[in-house]
Formats: C-alpha cells, sequence, structure tokens
C-alpha cells in the first residue's frame, strides 16, 4: 500500500459515515484528535498521552432511566468512530476490554460501532516494559485493518469484513485476512507477576512506603488503558420521580471506594489502597480474565505527580516486597532476571 | 445480549416489623412466570433497586421451598435501608439476580450436621438454610445447631422460628448485655461454644461482623472443624454485582461472583480478608 492508497483507505472510512481520530503530536504530548483531513494523516511513534479507553468505556455511561418505579432501557445511537494508527501495544487494550466486557451490553453495542486500524513500523520498540508483548502475533490482537509499514511497503492485514471492503477500496487487491479469536491468555510471565503480588500483604514495608508517597489524586487509574473500575450513580432528571442510573469512571484511591453501610472502610489505609490497585492489575484480572491488567506503557508512571514508578514496584513485589523508593530502586524487568 | 445492568420489576407484598430497627419484605417479581423460575441457594443474593435511592445487595433470607415470593431481612441503616423502610405493600421495587456463591448444596450440606452461626444481623444471611431444614417437606436426619448473638432481646431476629429449627437440633442464643427482660445466656457467641457440643465432622456456616469471624474461626478450629468446611460470608461495598466495578476485590477475588460465601481455606490466605 502506498501512501495515496492510505489517504484513500481512510477517505473509504469517513464516506461510509465514521468520525476519523488519530493521534497528533500536540505540545509534546501525543493526543487522540479527530482526523479532518486524510492526507495529515502521519504514524506516530509514541504513545497517545491519554489511552484509547473512553472511546471503549466512556466515562460516564447512562444504564437506564426510570420515571415513577418504571425503568426503561437506555437506548442510545452510539456514534461511529474509526480509530486510525493504534500501535500493537494499544490495540492488546482493546484485546483486554473485548475479554473483560464480553457479557457487558453497554461496551457490546458502543464496540460494534468502533473500526479500529492499527499501524506499526518494522523494527520499532513496541513501547511496552513487558516482554509478553513481544510474543504477540497479529491473531492474537483485535483490528480491522492492520497495516504493517516495511522498509518499502506498507502490507495491510484485515480481520472483519467491513476492513476488508475498506482495503479493497483503498486500491488493495488481495489483503491478508487474519483470524482473531480472543487475546492471548495465560503467559508466563502474567502468572510470574500475580504470584509475586498474591505474596505481598498490604503490610509489608513496600506498600507502606508507596502509601506514604501516594497523594491518592487517581490520575494513574485514569490514565490507565485497563483499568475499568465503576460507580453507579442515581441521577435526577426533570419531571416526577424521574431520573437514570449512570456508570462513571472510579478510582479506588477513594477512600469511599470500600466504604459500607455503617461506614466501615474495608480499605482504610493509603497503603492498602495502592496494594489494591496493584491485585486488582495483577491479581484479580489475571484469575478471572487470564490476562494482567497492565499492557506496560507506563501511562501510569508519566501521569503520576510524586513519580510512583510501576516498575519499580513491580521490580519491589518481585523482591518480594521489602521496600521500595522511587529513587533507588531497580526497574522491572529485573536485569538478573533477563535471560 | 442481556442486560445484567437493569432490574426487574418486583412488587412488596408483604411487610414485617422484625425488631425496631429490621424489617422483613416479601418480595415478588412483577412477571409471576419469572417468579415461578426465581430459585436461590442460601448465601446469595440479589441488588435492590429503589429509583431515584440507589440499589445494594441483600442476601435472600426465605426458605428456597418457596416459589411464590422470596424475603430479605433490611435493618435501617443507610440510603437505600431507609428509603426501602418508608415503603409500603404495593410498591415496585428493582431486583437483579440473585447473585453470587452461596452456600453448598442442600445435597451437600445434608451429609453432615450443620452449625449455623449468626452474629447480630448476619443470622440474616444464614436463615434460609434453617428453614430448608426446618421445613415439613424435608427429611434430612443430619442435625442443625443454630447460634446466633444479638446486642439485645429487643433486636432479636425471627423469634417465632427458634421452636421449629430447634426440632432439628438446638438453636442457643446469647446477648451481649445483661437485661432484665432476659434469663438466657450472655455474651460473646463463642461462649455458646461451652453450652454444647458441635460435630467437629460437619459444616460450619458463619455469617457476622469481622471480628467475630476471628474468635469463632479460632474456635472452631479448636474443635477440630476441617478449614474447607467452614464457611464464611463476606460483607463488602458492592455496585455492580458482576465482578467488574472493583468494589468487592478481595485478593485476587471477587465478593460478588466469587462468594460472598468462601471456604476458611479460600481467605486464610488471603490477609485482610476476614
Amino acid at each position: 500500500m502506498k501512501k495515496i492508497q492510505l489517504i484513500k483507505l481512510i477517505s473509504a472510512i469517513e464516506k461510509e459515515g465514521f468520525a476519523v481520530f488519530a493521534p497528533v503530536e500536540e505540545k509534546g504530548r501525543v493526543m487522540v484528535r479527530p482526523l479532518h483531513d486524510a492526507r495529515q494523516y502521519t504514524f506516530v511513534e509514541k504513545l497517545p498521552y491519554y489511552s484509547y479507553k473512553a472511546f471503549f468505556f466512556a466515562p460516564r455511561e447512562v444504564l437506564f432511566e426510570y420515571e415513577k418505579g418504571e425503568m426503561r432501557e437506555y437506548k442510545t445511537e452510539y456514534p461511529k468512530i474509526a480509530l486510525v494508527g493504534v500501535r500493537k501495544i494499544d490495540l492488546k487494550a482493546i484485546a483486554f476490554y473485548d475479554e473483560v466486557f464480553k457479557k457487558d451490553a453497554y461496551y457490546q453495542r458502543r464496540r460494534k460501532n468502533i473500526l479500529v486500524v492499527g499501524h506499526e513500523v518494522e523494527g520499532m520498540e513496541s513501547g511496552s516494559f513487558l516482554d509478553q508483548y513481544e510474543r504477540d502475533t497479529l491473531e492474537d490482537l483485535p483490528f480491522d485493518v492492520f497495516l504493517q509499514q516495511g522498509k518499502k511497503d506498507v502490507e495491510v492485514f484485515v480481520q472483519s469484513p467491513l476492513g476488508e471492503k475498506f482495503a479493497r477500496k483503498a486500491g488493495e487487491r488481495k489483503p491478508k485476512m487474519i483470524q482473531h479469536s480472543g487475546a492471548r491468555k495465560n503467559d508466563p510471565e502474567s502468572t510470574m507477576l500475580k504470584s509475586a503480588v498474591d505474596k505481598t500483604k498490604f503490610s509489608d514495608k513496600m506498600w507502606e512506603d508507596l502509601g506514604a508517597l501516594c497523594i491518592e489524586c487517581g490520575q494513574c487509574t485514569i490514565s490507565c488503558p485497563t483499568c475499568y473500575c465503576f460507580a453507579m450513580i442515581e441521577e435526577p432528571l426533570l419531571g416526577e420521580q424521574k431520573g437514570q442510573r449512570v456508570r462513571a469512571w472510579d478510582a479506588c484511591y477513594y477512600s469511599e471506594f470500600s466504604r459500607v453501610t455503617g461506614e466501615h472502610r474495608f480499605q482504610d489505609t493509603v497503603a492498602k489502597r495502592i496494594h489494591f490497585w496493584y491485585t486488582h492489575k495483577f491479581s484479580r484480572d489475571p484469575a478471572h480474565h487470564k490476562m494482567i491488567g497492565c499492557i506496560g506503557c507506563e501511562r501510569c508512571t508519566h501521569s503520576c505527580p510524586v513519580d510512583i514508578n510501576i516498575r519499580k514496584v513491580l521490580a519491589s513485589a518481585v523482591a518480594g516486597g521489602a521496600s521500595y523508593s522511587n529513587t533507588q530502586q531497580e526497574s522491572y524487568p529485573l536485569k538478573s532476571s533477563q535471560s | 445480549m442481556d442486560n445484567l445492568f437493569l432490574p426487574r420489576q418486583a412488587v412488596l407484598k408483604e411487610i414485617y416489623q422484625d425488631s425496631p430497627d429490621v424489617k422483613r419484605f416479601k418480595i415478588a417479581l412483577s412477571d409471576a412466570k419469572a417468579q415461578e423460575q426465581f430459585s436461590f441457594v442460601p448465601g446469595q443474593y440479589i441488588m435492590l433497586s429503589i429509583t431515584g435511592i440507589g440499589e445494594a445487595p441483600f442476601d435472600v433470607c426465605s426458605d428456597p421451598h418457596i416459589k411464590e415470593y422470596f424475603e430479605i431481612t433490611v435493618r435501617k441503616a443507610g440510603k437505600v435501608t431507609s428509603a426501602l423502610h418508608s415503603l409500603a405493600v404495593g410498591d415496585k421495587v428493582g431486583v437483579r439476580g440473585p447473585l453470587g456463591k452461596g452456600f453448598p448444596s442442600f445435597e451437600e450440606l445434608a451429609k453432615k450436621d450443620i452449625l449455623l452461626v449468626g452474629g447480630g444481623i448476619g443470622i440474616i444471611t444464614v436463615r434460609s438454610v434453617a428453614e430448608y431444614f426446618s421445613d415439613e417437606k424435608t427429611n434430612y436426619t443430619n442435625k442443625l445447631t443454630v447460634f446466633y448473638g444479638a446486642r439485645s432481646p429487643a433486636d432479636l431476629l425471627y423469634e417465632d422460628s427458634y421452636e421449629k429449627w430447634g426440632k432439628r437440633g438446638e438453636v442457643l442464643i446469647t446477648i451481649d448485655k445483661e437485661d432484665p427482660a432476659w434469663k438466657g445466656n450472655v455474651g460473646l457467641i463463642t461462649t455458646l461454644f461451652e453450652k454444647t457440643k458441635v460435630n467437629p465432622a460437619g459444616y460450619a456456616l458463619l455469617c457476622g461482623p469481622p471480628i467475630m469471624y476471628k474468635f469463632v474461626v479460632q474456635k472452631l478450629k479448636e474443635l477440630g472443624f476441617k478449614d474447607d468446611h467452614i464457611l464464611i460470608a463476606l460483607e463488602r461495598n458492592m455496585n455492580c454485582g458482576l465482578g467488574l466495578c472493583q468494589k468487592c476485590g478481595v485478593g485476587d477475588k471477587f465478593v460478588c461472583i466469587d462468594g460472598p460465601v468462601f471456604t476458611y481455606e479460600e481467605l486464610k490466605k488471603i490477609p485482610g480478608s476476614l
């Protein structure tokens, strides 16, 4: 595929009524913005500062409406969105949502209208500190169209009939069909990290150290592509006994998160809450979805105002939970354990 | 695809004042056929919605033999429970569930003697087991022992049922502090272990405040109960009931789908779970 065909591909997607979004550099950060002119599309190596999460799992989703005790499912037209230029590591996050939300009607409706065009450049670093993503093949990742940019040409792969249609419209006569049946699971690295995090207790020194550093702003949870906890909230509307139930992004760093009737809070210290965040991603996610809730993108580290570094946290956990320091710690993967 | 977040409509059929701050609600799904098919295992819960107020989990506490309705017992303590207490017979509520993993099946429980330990409103969670095994329709022969600890005689729930439960074994009750209206046992629930013999080869089903678990489990261990025969119903904040929202995470488990009932075998490996 040549540059002109790439423009044709994006134009064809636009013509089908999709709002096209792509990563763009803005003041040193990469943001995912509407792409108004297909000719301006270009591959961006640096990952978007904010992940693609909000497109798939809305920060605020109306679940249903009610009036005088009668509940009605909230039906809305989800927008047709095309995400163009998604790197493999971020496709992994999409594979993760597809797994976590496989029984979630709202996710499925939104997801049905999202077209994904992956893009990767041969020989470029994956962008993940986890080594498991080197083992992912195109069969393991979800996309409609995937552009594999070699030295001379761009190879085009497709997974869906719609992706195939667009590739053909762009003049690609024989796009390679890839079968995807879900994300790769039970990677040995995930198993190892689960076991390491499970072995640490919230009372271990490393979590105490982290509890003293963390200011509970919740930025790591918001910026994390694979954090998906939420709150269910009652919102009144104008009208007699009228309102709606909404689910909205939440953060497990807030002390109300674990509050039960009677005001007891199970996670009543910062150390317990930061430990809870790690058990979500590295213990509960692999226990229930056979994948860790981390793609190794380090967005949490970049967004942390007090420089808590996930690679150093994992290094501490792997080392048995002894202590944590964000200035002198070794980073995961530990050099000693690399083969 | 089923929408697992959308409650089914239900109606409050009857309301009983069980103690000064506790009411019991008979509820039936508005769709008669759905109500007929509503089947639960003790220890499972429903998410009950009051529109405009919110949703909260409540353990189903009625005899599972009953098909026309199910019951929940609710202490007035928070937002949803207070709103529920203000409702009247005929009012509509929303119901999701039954959800979660309850106690082992009756066939399994019936093989052994059963000790039910209910601390405070924890008695609500184990009530349906007592109701089931003391129901005339069942002819199991295993012994049922009920330990129940309440704050005061006025707080005692299900007083009409003790005689029926006792026919299958024993019901022992204790209250926290001396009370002129009370002639029975006074003291912590663990003191009841001195009053009778429980069969350590049986099952122990526990529900109560976290502090109770610590002492009761210790006692059960001393008596020789097996870790996987000690069954504990946990309480946590829950929003979704589907293993998604993370509120009820405990180690690598969710109380909402992997529990609320766990074995001590499982929980002893998770610091902070008890």
